[in-house]
């Protein structure tokens, strides 16, 4: 087999196309060294982090997004008007875990069976 | 051809590396600036915090098991008895399980008849880290070897490679087996490991790990190794300590006191 | 060419009927352990168990793929365009049952894409999913479609050849990676080299070993002969990576001793297991080498079984020496036992169909 231009550009755009995969990955992959001094936000459940309407279709995809990064990545959630919050189940029961049917009361009827309750303590759990 | 080949390949060649030259250039941060020398380094690193316990068994009471209780009460550790799916974050246990691989030969009794408390070592080069296929376990900015609950897929593989024998396996679901509920922390399911994660939840607060709070007799030092200053620090100026098998090279940081 | 698989004589459906109700008891054992955990294992002390060794001894006898595509591809020895199909298809089951081993074994089997999706160059476990499910693909696509070209009566496409050359480095490279997962425990401060060495070596014996085998039984069952040459060429490579495979064991036996390692120091369950291994090994090779027995059929059969037994013993030692940084007594629950067995009829299910398929083919050209 002859090797032509038309192959070495191939190989070079393939080469060039490796090494920005490999760029890209480096910097997504390193991880910002954050001094210690940096707090992290404590539990704030003052105000919830999107309007009701928002939160009752998309809470699952919020959840689950702290749920994949919220133990690794100390940056806090930042909401759309720049409030922050730490990514953490206790953020949103700290208002919603008042109401022990909150979660409970619109699974049941969805038939959504969410894994959260295998470990963290549903307000159905805890002692009232 | 062969000369017009050799001068096309000159030509890009070049144009290839001038854009990687030009591109490393433009966006500096990309390469260049997130690499610190002291991630490549065991010493000390001003600035950063490396959490560490040292466990001074001249204090230590034998037969209490205030620390270990603590620990259960404030992880809802379940208490699977003395069986060998027992889960344990703390377990005191005997000099010769704990420093299997030093020398017992002619050592004074004094020494080894007391149960020595043991967790996990938050090692500066962990083994298990390295282990854990889905990078369930990490290591945290301020040392803390820290696992993802989330991400753990039971396979055991971290057990394997932990010389210390700091974690542990959920056989069967722990629910029924927590003695006292805790509500304040979540507990694991079937199917996880578990292990000690130095308290994180009350460092977070400004508090100490629960075991060194519930000592009464002050035997666990908790504080910043990175910082010259620290009481940790202080007594491992002035006494001589030990590190559970130092020879693996996995740089614990519970230091003990025998 | 799949249909193939509906149509059969009587031994035929017997030997399906006993796979699936092998499969049927290991499905209902399995759904026990969703309910309830991994506590309906026998394990505890002991980490890994029965499945992790059936994991082991499958990923490395995958790997024997490459004794017979190596020669065929690359020394161009076109004898072993016979059973190059029949080795690929055996590749193939055999990481599929690796892979399923692995997966009875996780506490939540339903989070195995994060594997994937989390892999790390760190973690040899990490690497030897990866290159399971690899060796899976190459082994079953560039089967299925020399197979395919073979029906036809056309050459096979070029464009499997990098496949197969790729497949070439990818089975050296699976059983030393198996190999690494035990390797790199601290009990054996961090590395004991000669493990993945000695998986290399018993890959090839007993992956030739069970090769050996089928040949043998489509032979017997449906009466279609490799010929002498192909036999003896495998029983030769089987003789040579047997050899090696116990010198290896012997060797790490000997250190034992010296050293007054482990096997001195668990003497019940070691000792017997490893010797015993060793005393069956030594045993079916020198079967190999009688000259009067290595045309029988019988003597070849019942040495290539003594072969894969070993090996298979031989694994089980390995990994009870090594998890936890010392032996535990450890006995393997029904439940436990039905799952294993399930996973290998589900394998060898996979692996009948795949061979009646090729059957057919050979059959018609």
């Amino acid at each position: 087999m002859k090797i032509t231009q038309r192959d070495i550009v191939i190989g070079l755009l393939v080469l060039a196309a490796l090494v920005a995969i490999g760029v890209f990955w480096l910097t997504v992959k390193t991880e910002k060294i954050v001094s210690p001094t940096a707090k992290v936000t404590t539990i704030d459940s003052t105000a919830c982090i999107a309007p009701t309407e928002y939160m009752r279709s998309h809470h699952m995809k919020i959840l689950n997004e702290w749920r994949n990064t919220g133990a690794r990545d100390r940056r806090p959630y930042v909401t759309a008007d720049g409030k922050k919050f730490q990514k953490s189940l206790d953020t949103c029961l700290g208002c919603h875990g008042s109401n022990t049917y909150f979660c409970i009361s619109c699974h049941q009827y969805a038939n959504a069976k969410p894994t959260c309750w295998n470990c963290h303590l549903s307000p159905l759990d805890k002692p009232q | 051809m062969n000369e017009e080949r050799r001068e096309f390949i000159k030509k890009t060649s070049i144009g290839f590396l001038a854009g990687i030259g030009v591109s490393s250039g433009l966006f500096l941060n990309f390469l260049m600036e997130k690499t610190d020398a002291s991630l490549w380094s065991d010493k000390t690193v001003a600035g950063t915090i490396r959490w560490g316990m040292l466990i001074d068994m001249r204090k230590c009471i034998d037969g209490c098991q205030k620390c270990v209780d603590a620990c259960r009460l404030a992880h809802d550790v379940p208490d699977f008895g003395n069986s060998s799916r027992q889960i344990e974050w703390l377990k005191k246990s005997p000099y010769s399980e704990v420093f299997s691989t030093s020398g017992r030969d002619f050592i004074s009794t004094e020494r080894t008849k007391k149960s020595i408390p043991s967790l996990c070592n938050h090692c500066a080069d962990p083994s298990c880290v390295r282990a854990c296929p889905t990078q369930a376990l990490f290591k945290r900015f301020d040392g803390i070897v820290a696992l993802d609950y989330h991400r753990c897929t039971g396979c055991r593989a971290c057990m394997a490679s932990c010389p210390y024998d700091a974690i542990s396996f959920n056989w069967s679901d722990p629910r029924p087996a927590i003695k006292t509920l805790n509500d304040s922390y979540p507990t694991r399911e079937k199917g996880v490991v578990e292990k000690c994660n130095f308290c994180s939840e009350r460092l977070l607060k400004g508090k100490l790990p629960a075991c060194v709070d519930a000592c009464p007799e002050k035997t666990l030092t908790f504080g910043d190794l990175n910082d010259p200053k620290s009481a940790i620090r202080q007594l491992l100026e002035k006494n001589q300590t030990m590190q559970r098998k130092p020879e693996l090279g996995t740089l614990p940081s519970v230091f003990y006191i025998i | 060419m799949i249909e193939n698989a509906l149509k059969g004589n009587r031994p035929y459906w017997i030997w399906m009927t006993l796979l699936l109700l092998l499969i049927v008891s290991g499905i209902s054992a399995y759904s026990q352990q969703l309910r309830l955990g991994l506590s309906v294992t026998g394990l505890g002390d002991a980490l890994w168990g029965l499945s992790i060794m059936q994991f082991t001894f499958m990923a490395s006898a995958a790997a024997s793929t490459l004794l017979v595509v190596l020669p065929l591809s690359l020394h161009d020895y076109k004898p072993f365009g016979k059973i190059v199909v029949i080795a690929q298809f055996l590749g193939a089951s055999a990481s599929a049952i690796a892979l399923l081993s692995l997966c009875i074994d996780m506490g939540k089997p339903q989070l195995i894409l994060d594997l994937l999706r989390y892999a790390t160059p760190y973690s040899p476990y990490s690497w030897a999913f990866f290159l399971l499910i690899g060796y899976f693909l190459i082994n079953l696509v560039t089967g299925w479609a020399t197979l395919g070209a073979e029906r036809k009566g056309v050459p096979a496409p070029t464009w499997i050849l990098p496949l197969i050359y790729l497949s070439i480095p990818w089975a050296i490279t699976l059983p030393v990676v198996t190999g690494f997962v035990y390797a790199s425990f601290p009990a054996n401060h961090w590395i004991a080299s000669l493990l993945a060495l000695r998986l290399l070596a018993s890959a090839y014996a007993s992956g030739t070993a069970l090769l050996l085998l089928i040949t043998f039984i489509m032979k017997r069952a449906a009466g279609f002969d490799v010929g002498r040459e192909v036999t003896d060429k495998l029983v030769m490579l089987l003789t040579y990576a047997a050899t090696f495979t116990f010198v290896l064991v012997g060797v790490e036996c000997f250190a034992s001793l010296c050293g007054k390692g482990l096997l001195l120091q668990y003497k019940n369950l070691m000792v017997s297991l490893t010797w015993s291994s060793l005393l069956l090994g030594i045993a079916s090779l020198a079967v190999f080498h009688v000259p009067a027995w290595k045309n029988s059929f019988r003597h070849l059969t019942a040495a290539s079984l003594g072969v894969v037994l070993s090996i298979f013993a031989e694994k089980g030692a390995a990994l009870l020496y090594l998890s936890k940084g010392g032996v535990v007594a450890y006995t393997p629950t029904m439940t436990e036992l039905s799952m294993v067995l399930g996973v290998l009829a589900l394998g060898t299910l996979f692996l009948t169909i795949l061979l009646k398929a090729v059957l057919a083919v050979k059959r018609a050209g």
